[in-house]
């Protein structure tokens, strides 16, 4: 195993390696000064040149990016131009919003995935056709648009789900902040009513984040169950007494959702770019606005320590993932040990 | 040595729909098995043989499906009953063991876990422990040594014929009446094949079970069962005790399988071949399905229009019969 | 081996291949895996010498080292007087028109997107052979030859059936006339009507274009009654070799014996008198191999003998072109 660990490891830091070099060089290759940006156009040039040595802007590109380096691991992740506070500050006050968000659709493109893979390639014909036009529609559908209906159909023309107010109508006490998670800040605090608030602001958001991973992973899962399904293994396991539906969920699914579970590590990836533009339209208090924000006012440091704290996730999930897929496959164990 | 007759199948006709129409894959096929009996289906690829055993077990999936018939295990008709009903005599009274790829074991679970779901499956009473223990009597039973360790190994961890003697001890878990055996052997080496038929006769002595086993290859039913059944496009043309059937042929189809396997005897001598291909079963021939190959009849008009009704040949063992016009006075040659 | 006319097409000495594994020994260095130890045998011009064994035996590795597909690591190869292991890769590239190879999958083989025709002028293109018309002709009249019209020539592979397929990867091996053709379990995927059909068929070509073959083969009937020669291997190793009667009609090693007395018969008057069912599986061995006999661990008659355990028997000379690697051969009878 602990080969096949290294290993891991070590394609891991690689990447994390490329995705820190591109970060650093986006801000480096910016146009514009950042000391002059950060003081403004009427601070005087030994100002600047004093923060320009204070930032280490002085020395040569790999020491710069060694300071850089060392900031990042430090949680020094720079200033924010527009806003004047530190980048990490700000990002850690709205990153439990996104990572909630995330962690819900996710689940829900999860559940949605597994559920209707499972029943169309067990029962195929009309019913895998329909499922399959359903996933064709998420994965083409702009999330943004889609968002937008869904507010106008739910929350315009219904009233059934909260409109795009964040995650906490005003009327709502917000509960002590323990997790980060207002659901689950909600229900230590036993506060049912703001749970229901949370739960309901989520949904649209959630749904809207879940097209895209729901799309995918249905797809995956669908192609792999069918083909596993033909394998001697489902027949023998019914000539054992099981039904061919316990067969496929006992037997099948365990066995088509291994490669399944490699391949989700790249969803994280896409969940963390969906968020961006989903938490403009939602009004999302979340990472994904201070980005956008971030882009739109040429706060560069805010994007740069977004760029790379995706990519730190990124590579963590597909790390995590192999790992886990390593542990339940006994061939892939085997193989490695 | 034979007991009761424990299946009794009548009429029975599988088919699968297609594009260019209905194919009729298993047509008319009928014969019992008693307990401790060792019946063999022979016949080649195209032949109906394997989709007549998933048929037995209700396994047939769309777009296949059964047309006509009754399967009747100890007295009860299979045909038609639900997935629910099913799942109760799958795996205890009537089981399957089929030819060894890699993937008849799920791969991802512990040999030890598919036996004890087999076994808890059928017998809800037992306990885990008492499961597990059973599990490694069975294969102690069927000769895989240090039988407690290995029950917590994968089946990749197994070799061929060792993943072989798991799929029977599974297949007789539950102590069912009948094993139905899809090419049981065919993947195997010579060797490892000597030793599963050995298994396979000490477990039928030992058990009473009655065996079915289906197989392309007429060697190791010629040394291993009691009675062969060749089947052709999709029916079985010719039955008969394994002695009688191999000393004189029936059927020409028989006549001509027998003799295309190399005979070392003969060596340098031009081996029998069968001309032309089976007939496609969705536009089968009105007369005899073998006629347009058939070194005796091909060309005849009887064989040509009317489809052979079986000739019963008593005296070649219970049940025999032949689906040729000619079959009494064939099998009638030699013995005259 | 006498039997075999005094100059043979192909002599194979002493071939052996090992293989290095993924997986680390005790020093640190790589496991090896001998797949081929101290092979040798001949084949007569127009003759058949079959190579026997069960999966594992070493039999495919053989066939490949002899034609160089894969690289043996000791040995030599001697075909027409030439040593083909001391050829340079364009010599050998050249040589290849004289030794072809046929293969058990001809779905894996046989390129799908290929017309019949293409797939079968390949080898003659690839060699620079005749101009293009003379090419199609050939193609044509070798499709002929294994009993097709030549019309078939535009269809592609999988619209005909495994044994028609198999006939098609015949006549593109024999579309270069080579002098040897190894053939690797060419009807072992094929029904027994099927592989009837196979076996007449090279029979004739045999005789018509004086071709040698090596015919790798588990299944014992089929190489009884089709081969000249016979080879047994196991693990690697040479067990028993000899003109086919003899060598079934009284086997002198344990492992022959017991092969020969495994396999089913449909004459049931041949069958054998007692049946000798070998314990345990033939199972790969990795680095050092034992000093005394490899079939030991297996053998009815060696397991408890201080001499097997001991030292590895040669393979000595029993009769007349009949040699077995055995300290007590024709003990063991079927």
């Amino acid at each position: 195993m602990s080969r096949f660990l290294i290993g891991r490891l070590g394609a891991s830091l690689v990447s994390l390696f490329g995705a820190s070099l591109v970060a650093f060089l986006i801000l480096r290759l910016s146009p514009g000064d950042p000391a002059r940006l950060f003081l403004g156009p009427f601070a005087g040039r030994e100002a600047v040149d004093a923060l320009r040595v204070e930032l280490g802007l002085d020395g040569s590109l790999a020491s710069q990016y060694l300071l850089y380096i060392a900031n990042f691991l430090r949680g020094d992740w720079g200033f924010s131009y527009s806003t004047g506070q530190p980048v990490a500050t700000l990002i850690a006050r709205r990153f439990p919003a996104t990572l909630e968000l995330g962690l819900f659709a996710f689940l829900l493109a999860f559940v949605a995935a597994v559920a209707l893979a499972l029943v169309a390639a067990y029962r195929r014909g009309p019913t895998d056709a329909g499922a399959r036009a359903v996933s064709f529609f998420a994965m083409g559908v702009p999330p943004f648009w889609f968002g937008l209906v869904l507010l106008l159909v739910f929350f315009e023309a219904l009233g059934w789900l909260p409109g795009p107010d964040g995650r906490l109508s005003l009327r709502t006490i917000p509960p002590p902040a323990v997790t980060g998670f207002v659901t689950v800040d909600a229900l230590l605090a036993g506060d049912g009513a703001a749970f229901r608030d949370a739960l309901a602001h989520l949904i649209l958001p959630g749904v809207t984040l879940a097209l895209m991973p729901f799309s995918f992973l249905f797809r995956l899962l669908r192609a792999n169950l069918i083909d596993i399904a033909r394998e001697p293994f489902i027949t023998v396991a019914r000539s054992r007494g099981l039904t061919r539906w316990w067969a496929f969920v006992r037997h099948a699914l365990p066995n088509a959702f291994l490669p399944t579970l490699t391949a989700s590590g790249l969803l994280f990836g896409q969940l963390l770019a969906g968020s961006v533009l989903v938490e403009r339209v939602f009004v999302w208090p979340g990472v994904g606005a201070l980005v956008t924000d971030g882009v739109l006012k040429q706060d560069f440091s805010v994007v740069q320590a977004f760029i790379l704290l995706s990519a730190v996730i990124y590579v963590l999930c597909n790390l995590a993932v192999d790992l886990i897929a390593g542990l339940i496959d006994p061939r892939v164990a085997g193989a490695a040990r | 040595m034979t007991g009761n007759v424990v299946l009794d199948i009548a009429g029975l006709s599988a088919e699968f729909a297609t594009r260019e129409g209905t194919a009729h894959v298993v047509r008319d096929v009928g014969f019992t098995v008693r307990a401790g009996e060792k019946v063999a289906i022979v016949g080649e690829s195209g032949s109906g043989k394997s989709t007549f055993a998933l048929a037995l077990l209700g396994l047939l999936d769309p777009p296949g499906r059964i047309a006509a018939g009754a399967v009747r295990l100890d007295g009860r008709d299979l045909v038609g009953l639900g997935e629910g009903a099913l799942k109760r005599v799958r795996g205890r009274s009537i089981s399957l063991v089929f030819q060894d790829p890699m993937g008849a074991l799920d791969p991802i679970k512990t040999i030890g876990a598919q036996l004890v779901d087999t076994l808890r499956r059928h017998q809800p009473g037992l306990s885990r422990a008492d499961a597990r223990r059973r599990a490694a009597e069975l294969l102690r039973e069927v000769e895989v040594g240090d039988a407690e360790r290995r029950l917590d190994d994968y089946p990749h961890q197994y070799s061929g014929g060792m993943r072989q003697r798991v799929m029977i001890a599974i297949a007789i878990a539950n102590d069912p009446d009948i094993v139905v055996a899809d090419e049981p052997t065919t993947a195997l080496d010579v060797t490892t094949q000597a030793q599963i038929l050995a298994l396979f006769d000490r477990l039928v002595a030992r058990r009473g079970l009655a065996l079915l086993m289906i197989t392309h290859n007429l060697a190791v039913v010629a040394n291993f069962c009691d009675t062969l059944q060749v089947m052709y496009a999709g029916r079985i043309v010719e039955r008969g005790a394994v002695d009688a059937v191999f000393e004189r042929p029936a059927h020409p189809y028989t006549e001509a399988l027998i003799e295309s396997i190399p005979d070392p005897a003969r060596r340098g001598a031009r081996l029998r071949t069968i001309e032309g291909l089976p007939p496609d079963l969705r536009r089968l021939p009105t007369g005899c399905s073998f006629e347009p190959r058939c070194p005796v009849g091909r060309g005849r008009p009887v064989c040509r229009t009317v489809a052979p009704p079986p000739v019963p040949l008593a005296d070649r063992g219970p049940g025999a019969f032949a689906e040729c016009h000619f079959a009494a006075e064939r099998a009638g040659e030699g013995a005259a | 081996m006498s039997a075999v006319p005094a100059r043979p097409l192909l002599e194979v000495r002493d071939l052996g291949k090992t293989f290095e594994t993924t997986r680390r020994d005790a020093s640190g260095g790589r496991e090896t895996l001998r797949a081929l130890d101290g092979v040798s045998f001949a084949v007569g011009r127009g003759r058949t010498t079959g190579i026997v064994g069960e999966s594992g035996s070493g039999k495919s590795t053989a066939a490949r080292a002899l034609l160089r597909l894969i690289e043996p690591t000791q040995g030599s190869v001697t075909f027409d007087g030439i040593d083909l292991l001391a050829l340079a890769p364009e010599p050998l590239r050249r040589f290849r028109r004289r030794m072809q190879m046929v293969f058990q999958d001809t779905t894996g083989t046989l390129d799908p997107r290929m017309s019949v025709g293409a797939l079968i002028e390949e080898p003659l293109s690839v060699h620079r052979i005749g101009s293009g018309a003379e090419r199609r002709a050939k193609v044509a009249s070798m499709l002929e030859r294994v009993g097709f019209d030549p019309a078939v020539a535009r269809r592609r592979p999988h619209e005909f059936s495994g044994g028609q397929r198999q006939r098609i990867g015949i006549a593109r091996a024999l579309a270069l006339a080579p002098e040897l053709l190894v053939l690797d379990e060419p009807v072992s995927a094929l029904d027994v009507s099927v592989q009837a059909q196979i076996l007449n068929l090279l029979k004739d070509l045999q005789a018509e274009f004086a071709v040698s073959y090596v015919f790798i083969v588990h299944d014992l009937h089929v190489a009884e009654f089709f081969c000249d020669e016979i080879v047994v291997l196991y693990l690697g190793e040479v067990m028993e070799a000899g003109p086919s009667a003899a060598l079934f009609g009284a086997p002198q090693h344990p492992y022959t014996a017991s092969l020969v007395s495994a396999v089913p018969t449909v004459r049931r008057g041949a069958a054998p008198a007692r049946r000798i069912i070998l314990e345990g599986e033939i199972a790969p061995i990795s680095g050092e191999r034992p000093k005394g006999c490899i079939f030991r661990p297996r053998c009815p008659i060696g397991r408890d003998r201080a001499l097997c355990a001991d030292v590895r028997p040669p393979l000595a000379t029993t009769a007349a072109g009949h040699a077995a690697a055995c300290h007590y051969p024709g003990e063991l009878a079927p």
